[in-house]
């Protein structure tokens, strides 16, 4: 049976939005951890899962998502974007609602009471500078990269969140 | 910073990601994504895919008539099938939120939506407000801040991004300075014509600083002059969705024509500083303003990390005792960034310092203070 023009395009079309599927799912499924580790660090163990998923979700319906050649470092940025927009005290929130809960409702998972107090006192932007840095051993230049600020405000971010810190340090 | 700091701090980071939950499943509800950002497009995106609607209603009949026009009418619905055939074809290798990704198969007929991910960090110049200390008047000093911010939307251009900053959710300043724009008022646009730049506002703006009178003055004032902070500007035109405003804040000001830079300087400190105290390397640092002084004497103090006078002076300004006029200083001070600047003036009665306005210096830092950063 002869295969029409519009055929021929409708299957087209069909493989290229499933390579571009495939390929996005290939992404994810290579920075899925990390990202929800970076994540945790921003916001927090509660809410890193949603915050990678809607930052997935832009950065893969973003215009220039196809033609980005960095992809980690975009989604880190997307992810910090998303971390940024998250309510700042949500955290705060949910250590009180986690403290008040009773141990049947409790979360399961391990929670770390004391890092979180401690984090809980910088922004999202002096989180991102301090996981970055100190987890993910980058240098001042590429962490300016990823967070998408110079760095000079790197250091500003740093030389803050170790004053915040100073307590936790000492 | 001590090695045993950076070893904590290495220690904190890996147990604040060690309770890193699962990551979750693939995110497949990019079609709804789609399609729920589409729907709060900007009207002229909607009245442009509107258009391209009517365009192709008109035109595919018009091209089928010519005989010639197959292509573009099939590519049209060839985009749609092959949108439900990729979701079904998602459908079938996901889980648990396989049944969500069904629904708006056909969401590709929809322009792609705009997205602003991943926000850029913006610098500005914009007016904050401090109290000063021994204060004859208990009017707030306006000082100029310069810094960067993570704008919410797409920022003014052109020198207004102070505007911008001013407005933006989780502005933070610096220790001792405060803003009376509230956060709920948004700029939609500047146009600036000749001496005068008018801002356009949401209706937040009407209501005020919600701080009184005298809250709605330092209101006006931090934005006429973070609006006219660069570019020559002299006064500035409110309106609210374009239409001039004539009622606002707790008095309901008429606010109609063009507000100088001079129209609620009643309200103000004697002494203000327009020159961000910022620098670097051996260059003198400029402290400029205006000021409304006896025998127009402007004075000023370098006060070091240990709460040291490190350096004086005085400077004349361009009008004193009933008018305002302006100042400025070098300073030429080895500084290092930790040191405060302080100006004011000598009271008449008692000579103690007046009015006094205290501004930390930033020094070797170009890129100013962080006016997003929330804990800071």
């Amino acid at each position: 049976m002869a295969v029409t023009q519009s055929q021929a395009r409708l299957r087209l079309n069909v493989m290229i939005t499933a390579a571009g599927v495939m390929d996005n799912e290939q992404v994810y499924r290579s920075y899925a951890e990390e990202l929800t580790r970076y994540a945790t660090g921003l916001v927090g163990p509660f809410d890193a899962a949603d915050v990678v998923t809607d930052a997935c979700l832009k950065a893969f319906s973003a215009r220039r998502w196809p033609e980005v050649s960095n992809r980690r470092a975009y989604l880190y940025r997307a992810v910090l974007s998303v971390a940024t927009d998250h309510h700042r005290s949500t955290l705060s929130r949910r250590l009180r609602e986690m403290k008040a809960a009773s141990p049947e409702t409790a979360p399961q998972q391990d929670i770390d009471i004391d890092v979180l107090r401690a984090v809980e006192r910088l922004s999202v932007q002096q989180r991102a500078a301090v996981l970055l840095t100190y987890w993910a051993d980058l240098p001042v230049e590429a962490v300016a990269d990823r967070m998408g600020i110079s760095t000079g405000a790197v250091k500003r971010h740093l030389a803050r969140a170790r004053k915040h810190l100073e307590e936790w340090l000492s | 910073m001590s090695r045993s700091d950076d070893r904590k701090m290495k220690e904190l980071t890996d147990r604040l990601v060690a309770m890193s939950p699962e990551p979750p499943p693939f995110p497949e509800e990019v079609s709804v994504t789609q399609r729920e950002e589409s729907s709060k497009m900007r009207p002229i995106l909607v009245f442009a895919g509107a258009a391209l609607v009517v365009l192709l209603a008109a035109g595919i009949p018009l091209l089928l008539a010519r005989g010639g026009g197959e292509g573009e009418p099939v590519a049209t619905t060839t985009t749609t099938v092959a949108s439900t055939v990729t979701t079904v074809d998602q459908a079938t290798t996901t889980t648990a939120v396989a049944p969500t990704t069904t629904a708006p198969a056909v969401t590709t007929t929809q322009p792609a939506p705009t997205t602003t991910v991943p926000a850029e960090e913006a610098g500005a110049i914009l007016y904050a407000v401090q109290s000063p200390e021994n204060s004859f008047t208990g009017n707030p000093a306006l000082v100029a801040l310069r810094g960067t911010f993570m704008p919410g939307g797409e920022p003014m251009h052109g020198g207004f991004e102070g505007l911008s900053a001013l407005t933006a959710e989780g502005l933070t300043l610096p220790d001792g300075f405060t803003s009376m724009v509230p956060s709920d008022v948004e700029i939609f646009g500047v146009t600036a014509e000749d001496h005068t730049v008018t801002v356009d506002m949401n209706e937040a703006f009407l209501e005020g600083s919600g701080s009184g009178l005298l809250g709605d003055f330092t209101m006006l004032n931090q934005l006429i002059y973070t609006a006219t902070a660069q570019g020559g500007f002299e006064s500035v035109v409110f309106t609210v969705n374009g239409e001039p405003v004539t009622t606002f804040g707790s008095e309901g000001l008429d606010l109609s024509g063009p507000q100088g830079k001079d129209a609620f300087l009643d309200q103000v400190n004697s002494v203000n500083v327009d020159s961000p105290l910022q620098g670097q390397g051996d260059a003198p640092l400029t402290v400029a303003g205006f000021a409304n002084v006896f025998e127009a004497t402007v004075s000023l103090e370098v006060v070091d990390a240990g709460g040291n006078v490190v350096h004086q002076d005085f400077a004349t300004a361009t009008c004193g005792t009933g008018c305002w006029g302006a100042y400025e200083f070098q300073v030429d001070y080895a500084f290092v960034g930790e040191e405060t600047v302080r100006v004011f003036w000598h009271s008449a009665e008692d000579g103690s310092p007046s009015d006094v306005v205290s501004i930390p210096v930033l020094w070797d830092d170009p890129d100013g203070w962080d006016f997003s950063s929330g804990t800071s």
